[in-house]
């Protein structure tokens, strides 16, 4: 069954028509962040990231993303409130399928966390991290039009830390077609 | 192109992980203050770290993506335990080089290491040296063969299992109170549990006959239990000065210096044998109430005069703890919920006794005729 699943999917790919590729892509995605916390657990959080991308050749394009994600963690007591900030350029590989692409991306990526400790609401120090990892993605994407819709999930991997991010997104050119 | 990486690469080099630290380093976490009891934010000291990072010290480890398995099908209802990896603090330093936790659970972690390690160092400097370092199995997964995952069923709370030589640590949903996970009391509690464990027990992984059904044993780990309870809850007291420990995190009356007398109400509930269609190896016995019943006699009967107990006191009672638990023989016919008081009032000098039966026999007159130590005076 395995083996005719992978058929199937290496049949499709083989089959689909090319889609027309535009230089520029600009959009953004909305999704949940799964943070890897401290303790091996996962906190989720509503994310947003705005990204582009441009062609560079059929098949091949370069993309730019940034995270932004908050996680008003806390108690009355007690409260730590974080900021998620991720940068990533990747390298994004497309297979057309039908009407959809599949497409695949890896590239280096800078998380930035800024947390505020508050007591009793009073904030008392806050702090900033930087983590240089590895992000990359798998997603589907659609065109409607000039319209690009996608979904699919990314991650993030660092010493000690996988985030996931599950995401829904849409995006337009900027220019035209070549 | 190759620039942008270029100098995103050596970004990347410079802002690498901070450094490990061992030993002691100062940290942003949550503090106690010993006259008002109050929490609040504020730096503390954090000691005995082999590594920050992974707050592994000399008695206490945390350990993430772990998780607890019921096999409730094999007919000896084994448990077993994932320990996980090595924990990962998420971290930074401020301008004085103390320890900013960078998100909220590196806040509980770190705050918890210190309150674990701060009543473990307390009862080392009274001859108590954990056989080994204890775990603390932070937000554990817990599957149960017939339920399933079942984390969400355990929150807002914090356990010793002897089982796993250490400490479950589960989530918290509370929003206005002091998180169990924070309660420097509670922790020193959860610690006390595996005190009562190591002097009885040593290093066995359950206290004698624990799965047996039979009247006698059922009836005495129950009284076991409650027992457990109320050490806990004496340890807790110890560790932070504060009788009423828990009440930042929960009102579940448990205030020690607030006394109440045993009924034979209570002494016929914790002798009493689960209803014959309960689940083998089950039972509805809460010891809690039957505990915080023989604590707050424990504190009564230390107190001063003015109605508390200073450090030295404090001291002194931990010694006597210890040494009346390390005399208790768990047996049918020898071990009973007055045995741990009894023995405690053995382990003072007899010029003590007096003062000490004289509370006792009045708190516990359902079981005066099992008070030995008391005779005669």
């Amino acid at each position: 069954m395995r083996r005719l699943a992978l058929l199937l999917l290496a049949a499709l790919l083989l089959a689909a028509p090319a889609r027309a590729e535009l230089p520029l892509q600009v959009g953004g995605d909305l999704g949940l962040f799964y943070r890897d916390e401290a303790g091996g657990n996962r906190t989720v959080l509503f994310g947003f990231a705005p990204r582009a991308s441009i062609a560079l050749r059929p098949h091949l394009r370069l993309a730019a993303g940034y995270l932004f994600a908050l996680a008003p963690a806390g108690d009355a007591i007690a409260a730590e409130r974080v900021q998620h900030h991720r940068l990533d350029v990747r390298a994004e590989l497309e297979w057309p399928v039908r009407a959809a692409t599949v497409v695949v991306g890896a590239g280096p990526a800078l998380a930035l966390t800024h947390a505020t400790l508050f007591d009793h609401d009073t904030a008392m120090i806050s702090s900033t991290t930087l983590r240089p990892g590895l992000a990359g993605g798998l997603a589907l994407e659609v065109d409607l039009g000039k319209l690009r819709l996608r979904t699919g999930v990314d991650t993030f991997a660092t010493r000690g830390r996988a985030d996931v991010f599950v995401l829904l997104g849409a995006s337009v050119p900027l220019g035209g077609a070549r | 192109m190759r620039r942008a990486l270029l100098a995103l690469a050596l970004l990347g080099v410079c802002a690498c992980q901070p450094a490990d630290r061992t030993d002691h380093v100062r940290a942003w976490m949550l503090v106690r203050d010993g006259a008002s009891h109050d929490y609040h934010v504020g730096v503390g000291d954090v000691e005995h770290l082999e590594s920050l990072r992974e707050l592994r010290g000399r008695d206490i480890e945390l350990r993430r993506s772990t998780r607890l398995e019921d096999d409730v099908f094999s007919a000896a209802g084994t448990t077993t335990i994932d320990g996980g990896t090595t924990f990962s603090l998420e971290y930074s330093f401020d301008d004085q080089g103390n320890v900013v936790p960078g998100d909220q659970h590196s806040f509980h972690a770190l705050t918890l290491y210190r309150n674990l390690d701060h009543v473990a160092s307390l009862f080392r400097a009274h001859g108590h040296t954990p056989n080994r370092r204890l775990v603390v199995y932070y937000l554990p997964r817990y599957d149960n063969g017939v339920a399933g995952d079942m984390r969400l069923t355990l929150v807002d709370n914090a356990a010793f299992v002897s089982l796993a030589r250490g400490f479950l640590i589960v989530p918290t949903f509370v929003l206005s109170d002091l998180p169990m996970v924070l309660n420097e009391g509670v922790v020193a509690h959860e610690f006390g549990h595996s005190v009562v464990h190591q002097e009885m027990f040593g290093d066995a992984l359950e206290e004698p006959h624990a799965s047996d059904p039979s009247d006698d044993w059922v009836r005495l780990h129950q009284q076991l239990l409650a027992m457990h309870e109320g050490v806990a809850d004496v340890v807790g007291f110890c560790a932070t000065g504060d009788p009423d420990f828990i009440r930042p995190t929960a009102d579940v009356d448990r205030d020690m210096s607030q006394p109440r007398s045993l009924t034979q109400k209570d002494v016929n509930q914790m002798r009493a044998l689960p209803p014959p269609d309960a689940i083998l190896g089950t039972s509805d016995f809460d010891p809690h109430f039957q505990g915080s019943t023989l604590a707050r006699t424990v504190f009564e009967m230390w107190k001063g005069e003015d109605g508390k107990m200073s450090e030295e006191r404090r001291g002194q009672l931990i010694d006597a703890t210890l040494a009346a638990l390390r005399s208790l023989q768990y047996e049918p016919g020898k071990f009973s919920f007055a045995s741990f008081p009894n023995a405690l009032v053995a382990a003072r000098p007899a010029g003590e006794r007096k003062h000490l039966c004289d509370v006792l026999t009045q708190r516990f007159a359902p079981l005066a005729s099992e008070l030995t130590s008391c005779e005669g005076l």
